[in-house]
């Protein structure tokens, strides 16, 4: 390696570095990764499509893991009341989840960013009518807001999505503005005003980038509370339709068969969901533990 | 045959004990107080001066222990003492009085609080009696209107004031020994004098021991009886203070006093200083601990100096005034 | 102090008539209750009838002073569904949720607190190490998810705790309750254990952060050097420090704990308010949800301000400063 890729190379690596020390957080975004992966080629790798009524067969309905449907068929998971492979259906479950938690991350992260920075980029009147609106919203539980905003938009993929990043955009808003509020003060910006650059170049060019940090810890945060709370949504009947079932409406779904001792349908989904959010956590902790030098060791 | 001394430290040792292997912080440690006396204890910050004064209350932070040697209080090991024992003695025949005053009290307790449960711990009393004394002991270092003064919260006082708190608690139970961790570097210069010149008076008046570090030769020439120099973890010289300032031996304590901002400047205008800087607690060299920023190091300063006898002991190899030429 | 009070109050009762215009809007765009109230065969005569009956027809600035006007004299209209008034139908709900928050509330104090402590003191021991990582997995743990295994353990594994309903009640002041009642507590223990897991992880947290973050200052190495006991230096000198945010915390948690007692209670068929307001969206039951909406409101802005009020009283530095 030249000086010069050294160099370039420097913080990467030094950030690897200390990120990798823990154990538990490599183990963290090893496997989000993994999931991610899991969830992108649902097609390619799972058994059946659990939602071609030509692949799931009726009769197979109820079975336990590690049972033979009777066209042969071997459920590693067993199925569901439907007949449909249990690990098909969890593979397609995480599929639908990332799918809603991502989008709306993306979306929240998005707006959120773009008013968090108008916010502490003008100050005065637009940053106290945004910022009190993100307060307020803040004040309440995010399951509440969202159940709410659920039942007056009814249910559906992008009602869901839509209410998630209405929920979680004031997170990102008050993050960014915090930290661009220190930025603002510093010479550069100064420099880029008095310059006379155009808002939106020092806004997207200048400050953004340099309140990336807190962000990253932000995202993925909101990204494990959007599955979490997609699920719970979804669970309570209000999130995605029948049609497409995250691990939250497989769950609920395995809920009616869990008294007459058929734990595994909704056993499965729910450990699935578990390893979603712990591996995205763990990544989650060890991001904020990097960025907040008193914890650093 | 003399009275043994109120504080002997015979080969004090502590040590740092992390998963990844130990540390050293201070090696060999030998030096005494006795009755009535004012010890200055004199180094740069990391030469485990306050660390010394936290190990002779007893009250290392994890992971550091006092892993060889004895700390003889009145004649009585403290590093083998009952922890039970130990707090007994900690905050009534030993006290101590921290940098930083700002940090010291507790913001959210009262100062009336903070200071009787002090009595409390030592003294069986009523809460009243101890409220009383807890405003006399206000107004010895000079607080008016204690008693009233004793419901407010720190950020209430100035830093000069909670520094007198601090002294009060330490001096409640009239210790046999005082530590005081440069107690006046966080204070404007007129409050340092004055509080230096307040703990003198009252440690002669009740015939304590004190043992003041600080990083500033200048403060002990006006107040210590003996001092001792460290570097590095280690003591390289002690003695009466007269004699040590105006006699250095070893070529640091020689450095130091050179570099004291009250000496001429160099004819460039600026203040002399010794070479290089000192060496952190995991990279302390070989032999003589100050032989990389000696100007006299040879040979011999490979292995570790022993001390010399006598009441002006110091551990080097070619001490001043023994014929070699000035650093 | 007063006029302080007196400001937050105005501020509060702006926000809540914020909301409930916001709530109220919300709800009004559901969609038409009288589609599903309405019976099978019910003529167009007297579908009309029933739209008049329930004010439907005004414009919804007229519905929503109407409504602010009934509910000035406590007026909240009837339900939908079951034709009774609103307050009542809530009233006869809100004992059941009671029972349940404050039951989950005590857990995650008694257990959160205490479990904190421990980790907080010596981070490094295993004990500390699998309290920490028990409140990962309690952070990340879909709640219903927990609940349902604690059903599945508990209920149809062991046969030990009954997994429906909250069992028997006794009246008291005109209410029912049935934490005065054994079976009753048979049937609270398991749905307050599933509320109160993620406030649980979340005080042990605090706690434990705080603490090894307190227990580094220098008034809490002095407290020792007075020759306090190490008891009194831990549980007054840095506790009493950590306790400072925990309080605020454990004040917006009551709040959570309200809101996630909406999913206990559809996991256990709990009959709370909680159990009511999903059943009420369901069936398009705008009075009882914007009743609830506005209930709730009002409880999260009072709150906030006894949160705002017991934070000056812990923290003498807060005093005189607060907004």
């Amino acid at each position: 390696m030249s000086a010069a890729e050294a160099r370039q190379a420097g913080p990467l690596v030094q950030f690897w570095g200390e990120f990798s020390q823990s154990k538990l957080a490599v183990f963290g975004l090893a496997s989000t990764l993994a999931l991610m992966l899991l969830a992108a080629f649902a097609p390619v790798v799972s058994p059946q499509d659990p939602y071609d009524l030509a692949q799931v067969s009726f009769f197979d309905g109820e079975l336990p893991p590690l049972s033979s449907g009777g066209d042969g068929a071997f459920y590693l998971l067993g199925t569901d009341a439907q007949g449909r492979d249990m690990v098909s259906a969890v593979i397609y479950g995480l599929r639908a989840s990332f799918t809603v938690a991502l989008s709306a991350g993306a979306l929240a992260f998005v707006v959120g960013t773009t008013l968090g920075l108008i916010a502490a980029y003008f100050r005065g009147t637009v940053d106290s009518l945004i910022m009190r609106i993100a307060e307020i919203q803040m004040s309440f539980p995010t399951i509440l807001i969202a159940l709410v905003l659920l039942a007056i938009f009814g249910r559906g993929l992008d009602k869901t999505i839509l209410a998630l990043a209405m929920v979680q955009w004031a997170f990102y808003a008050r993050t960014v503005r915090g930290a661009a509020v220190v930025e603002r003060s510093k010479e550069y910006i100064q420099a880029c005003r008095l310059l006379r650059l155009p808002h939106w170049r020092v806004l997207f060019w200048h400050l953004l980038p340099n309140v990336c940090p807190p962000l990253l810890v932000i995202a993925g945060v909101q990204l494990a509370s959007a599955i979490t709370l997609e699920a719970t949504l979804s669970f309570l009947g209000l999130g995605l339709p029948v049609t497409e079932p995250s691990l939250g409406l497989l769950i609920a779904n395995g809920f009616d068969y869990l008294l007459s001792g058929k734990t595994w349908i909704s056993f499965y989904p729910g450990i699935a969901l578990l390893f979603v959010v712990v591996s995205i956590n763990l990544l989650a902790d060890r991001l904020r533990e990097l960025s907040n030098p008193r914890l650093r060791k | 045959m003399t009275e043994a001394p109120l504080l002997q430290l015979n080969d004090v040792t502590i040590t740092f004990d992390y998963a990844a292997g130990a540390l050293h912080a201070v090696e060999d440690l030998t030096f005494h107080v006795n009755r009535g006396e004012v010890l200055g204890l004199v180094g740069e910050s990391g030469s485990g001066k306050t660390l010394t004064g936290f190990s002779i209350m007893g009250a290392l932070d994890d992971p550091g222990v006092v892993s060889a040697g004895e700390i003889l209080f009145k004649g009585e090991d403290l590093t083998k003492m009952p922890p039970s024992r130990l707090r007994a003695l900690r905050g009534s025949r030993l006290a101590m009085i921290m940098q930083d005053p700002m940090m010291t009290l507790n913001p959210t307790l009262t100062i009336g609080t903070q200071i009787t449960e002090a009595i409390l711990a030592h003294r069986k009393t009523t809460r009243d009696h101890a409220r009383q004394l807890a405003t006399e002991a206000l107004e010895m270092v000079g607080i008016g209107q204690a008693q009233s003064r004793l419901s407010s919260y720190p950020h209430e006082y100035s830093g000069g004031m909670r520094q007198r708190v601090a002294i009060a608690i330490a001096l409640l139970h009239e210790p046999d020994l005082i530590v005081a961790d440069e107690p006046t570097t966080a204070l404007d210069v007129t409050v340092q004098a004055q509080i230096l010149i307040e703990v003198r008076r009252l440690v002669r008046s009740k015939g304590a021991a004190l043992i003041w570090i600080t990083h500033d030769l200048s403060v002990i020439a006006g107040l210590a009886d003996r001092v001792a120099v460290m570097y590095a973890g280690r003591i390289v010289e002690q003695g009466p203070t007269r004699e040590v300032l105006t006699n250095p031996r070893h070529p640091y304590t020689y450095g130091l006093l050179k570099s004291s901002p009250e000496n001429e400047p160099l004819e460039n205008g600026k203040l002399w200083q010794i070479a290089g800087s000192a060496p952190s607690i995991a990279q302390r060299p070989e032999g003589c601990v100050f032989r990389p920023r000696c100007a006299h190091a040879s040979e011999a300063c490979l292995s570790l100096p022993g001390e010399s006898a006598g009441a002006h002991s110091y551990t080097c190899w070619h001490p001043r005034g023994s014929g070699s030429s000035d650093g | 102090m007063l006029e302080v009070v007196f400001r937050r109050l105005v501020q509060a009762v702006g926000v809540v008539l914020v909301l409930t215009v916001v709530s109220f809007v919300g709800v009004f765009k559901i969609g038409d209750p009288i589609a599903l109230l309405a019976h099978e065969n019910a003529t167009e005569l007297e579908i009309e009838e029933a739209r008049q009956r329930l004010g439907l027809d005004d414009p919804i600035h007229v519905q929503y002073l109407n409504y602010l006007g009934r509910m000035a004299v406590g007026d909240f209209g009837n339900s939908f569904v079951s034709r009774r008034p609103v307050v009542d139908v809530i009233a006869e709900r809100l004992p059941a949720t009671i029972e349940l928050t404050l039951a989950a509330f005590l857990i995650s104090v008694l257990l959160g607190i205490p479990l904190g402590i421990a980790a907080g003191l010596k981070p490094e021991s295993a004990a500390a190490q699998s309290i920490m990582a028990g409140s990962i997995i309690g952070f990340s743990l879909p709640t219903f998810w927990f609940g349902m295994m604690l059903i599945m353990v508990f209920s149809v594994s062991l046969g030990w705790l009954p997994s429906i309903g909250r069992g028997d009640t006794v009246e008291l002041l005109g209410m029912h309750w049935a934490i005065l009642s054994a079976d009753g507590w048979k049937h609270l223990l398991m749905p307050a254990l599933m509320l109160s897991l993620t406030t649980v992880s979340l005080i042990i947290r605090l706690v434990a952060s705080g603490m090894r973050e307190i227990l580094l200052m220098e008034y809490v190495k002095f407290a020792r050097l007075k020759g306090l006991h190490e008891f009194r230096v831990v549980m007054l000198h840095a506790f009493k420090n950590v306790l400072i945010p925990v309080v605020t915390v454990l004040g917006l948690e009551i709040g959570s704990l309200l809101a996630g007692s909406i999913v206990t209670e559809t996991v256990f068929a709990y009959p709370g308010v909680g159990k009511l307001l999903i059943d009420s969206i369901n069936r398009l039951d705008r009075p009882v949800i914007i009743t609830y909406l506005t209930l709730i409101v009002l409880f999260f802005v009072v709150i906030n301000l006894i949160v705002d009020l017991i934070y000056t009283l812990l923290d003498p530095r807060a005093r005189g400063t607060i907004r």
